[in-house]
């Protein structure tokens, strides 16, 4: 069985990254108040408006009480617009209850610690779980697991035997992660997936994220407070701050913005932040690189002319 | 500030149930020094969090030896002044409130300790005062932000008064302003004495600790000042870890710069390092 299942569609649509008109996912306006009404009332978003293209990587950051988690809510339809739209696919969220269940099947959300989402003793059932109210047949069903499991790095054979209170962090992490996929989302939406995770086991669920848009062009929406995550991975960023959105573009031209970020109490990548601080000092270093590599190379290219 | 051993670690042993994949930790041997800041670092499933759990006792070693200031860890007698003397602070900000409000939150621990009435206000007001938590003191745990909850859980822990605090990955789940909050804090712990035991995945929040242990596959595997840990590269790939940004910004510079220093853990240091040789 192949990873396809109808999204091989969107690998084409890649290089044409980020064009509005061809969004698989607008949100337009979008207000939401927290017990509105109430002396607590709380705007969690003021007036939000974004889009996300098919096999896009786009970014989402900006500091707790940001707006983040909220916006995520409304991606799937487990909220529904008051106030502004959420279209996801053609279908308007909100309007009518017919559409949500095919949103809620086209946009996966694996929540801020997934550890919390599993819950069967045995990784197999829990990575099965989902899939499994779909009525799939069993070899279907298997097939699915067997797939979601290997793409996430858990080799079915091995782990689908495993006590979840056995595994580590990275592989609970994994087993999630793997829950979802098995719903065969055309979007995933990951609140900080490598949180907690060591490097090697950070930087192989970021390959594998990546591969799974490039190959079999999945959609990403990625809510991060590591830029050099974001740096990394994402397409498009959108930088939210009280509830709206106060910068978006590529992460090499927001990062290198001193507006975007510091005024929000963000700080861009390591490497951007020491290279912005050697051009202040007067040294000419590029102000936008945002890897070690790109910040290495400038520095010794800096030095040598000082010689 | 460094002083006698306040945590002793001999040889420490541990397997979960049926032990289907062998032991978590393999003989670790290690030593904690009051007013001491020691960062454990290692891959998931290294046994850095089975490790903590046998600092202040909530797991007993099944072979070798865990002592709080000379106290046996396996004498269930010990067990009440190994809690306070070693405090906890766990990752999940929500698993670590028992009370409704912040101030009953932190009282509860001193409280059961039977502190008299008057010291207990004094204590709650001090360790609120520290975390800078005092203003909220009043409002429900719930309505705070992840990063406000790990301080209150800190407060918790400072008003038992204890010579030596366990973070287990408490700024994993922060965003960058709570990390660099409780990075601060931390400072005013060691500053006031407090030894600092922290379990991190970030090299960066390693880097400024007195000294680096290194965990692989339930053993020791190196251990010392962050400039010397960090200086191996090599044995830290290996390992699978990660340098700190800073000095793998400089192992980068000085594969074309060759008498580039390395030995460089902070932002700071790599903008002096480099402003300094463009100068001259």
């Amino acid at each position: 069985m192949t990873a396809s299942h109808g999204v091989t569609s969107a690998v084409g649509a890649r290089a044409a990254t980020g064009r509005a008109d061809e969004a698989l996912i607008r949100v337009e306006d979008l207000w939401h108040t927290y017990m509105a009404g109430t002396p607590f009332a709380q705007a969690a978003l003021r007036g939000v408006t974004m889009y996300v293209c098919p096999g896009e990587v786009v970014g989402v950051i900006g500091h707790t009480g940001s707006g983040k988690s909220t916006l995520i809510q409304y991606l799937n339809g487990l909220l529904r617009p008051s106030r502004g739209r959420v279209v996801v696919a053609g279908y308007e969220v909100g309007r009518s209850n017919s559409g949500i269940e095919a949103v809620r099947r086209l946009v996966g959300v694996a929540f801020q610690d997934p550890e919390d989402q599993v819950f069967e003793p045995l990784v197999g059932d829990d990575v099965a779980y989902g899939p499994r109210q779909l009525g799939l047949a069993v070899d279907e069903l298997r097939a699915r697991v067997r797939w979601a499991m290997e793409a996430v790095g858990l080799p079915f054979d091995a782990f689908k035997d495993r006590y979840t209170y056995t595994l580590s962090g990275g592989e609970l992490r994994r087993t999630a992660l793997a829950g979802v996929l098995a719903m065969r989302p055309r979007v995933l939406v990951l609140d900080e997936p490598t949180a907690g995770l060591d490097p090697v086991t950070r930087s192989d669920v970021r390959e594998r994220l990546l591969t799974l848009c490039r190959r079999d062009g999945l959609t990403l929406v990625l809510v991060s407070h590591d830029m050099d995550e974001i740096a990394g991975l994402a397409d498009r960023v959108y930088v939210l701050h009280a509830g709206a959105v106060v910068a978006s573009g590529p992460p090499r031209e927001v990062f290198a913005r001193p507006d975007a970020l510091a005024p929000y109490g963000l700080l861009p990548p390591y490497p951007t932040q020491v290279c912005m601080r050697l051009r202040a000092r007067g040294i000419p270093v590029r102000g936008d690189a945002l890897t070690i590599e790109e910040a290495g190379a400038a520095i010794a290219a800096a030095l040598r002319a000082t010689r | 500030m460094i002083g006698e051993p306040l945590i002793v670690c001999d040889g420490v042993e541990y397997g979960y149930g049926e032990a289907q994949d062998g032991l978590a930790l393999r003989g670790v041997s290690l030593q904690v020094s009051a007013g001491e800041h020691v960062a454990i670092i290692g891959p998931n499933g290294s046994g850095k969090s089975t490790l903590a759990r046998h600092l202040n006792g909530l797991l007993r070693p099944c072979a070798g030896t865990v002592r709080i200031r000379g106290m046996d860890t396996r004498d269930p007698a010990h067990t009440r002044y190994i809690r306070q003397t070693v405090g906890m602070v766990f990752q999940h900000p929500d698993s670590q409130m028992v009370a409704t409000v912040v101030e009953e939150d932190v009282a509860f621990g001193p409280e059961n300790l039977g502190v008299p009435h008057a010291e207990l206000h004094t204590r709650v007001r001090e360790a609120l005062e520290f975390v800078e938590m005092w203003d909220y003191r009043d409002r429900p745990p719930h309505l705070l932000s992840a990063g406000q909850k790990q301080r209150v859980a800190i407060a918790a822990v400072l008003a038992m008064r204890p010579a030596c605090i366990v973070l287990d990955e408490a700024t994993s789940l922060l965003d960058p302003r709570g990390r660099a909050d409780l990075g601060r804090l931390v400072a005013g712990l060691r500053r006031q004495g407090t030894a600092i035991v922290s379990i991190t995945h970030l090299m960066d929040e390693a880097a400024v600790a007195d000294r680096v242990v290194v965990l692989g596959g339930g053993l020791v595997v190196a251990a010392g000042p962050p400039r010397d840990v960090f200086g191996d590269a090599e044995r830290l790939a290996v390992l699978g870890l990660d340098l700190p940004a800073a000095t793998a910004l400089a192992l980068r510079v000085r594969r074309e710069i060759p008498d580039f220093p390395v030995d460089l853990m902070s932002v700071d240091e790599i903008v002096d390092a480099v402003a300094g040789r463009a100068a001259s």
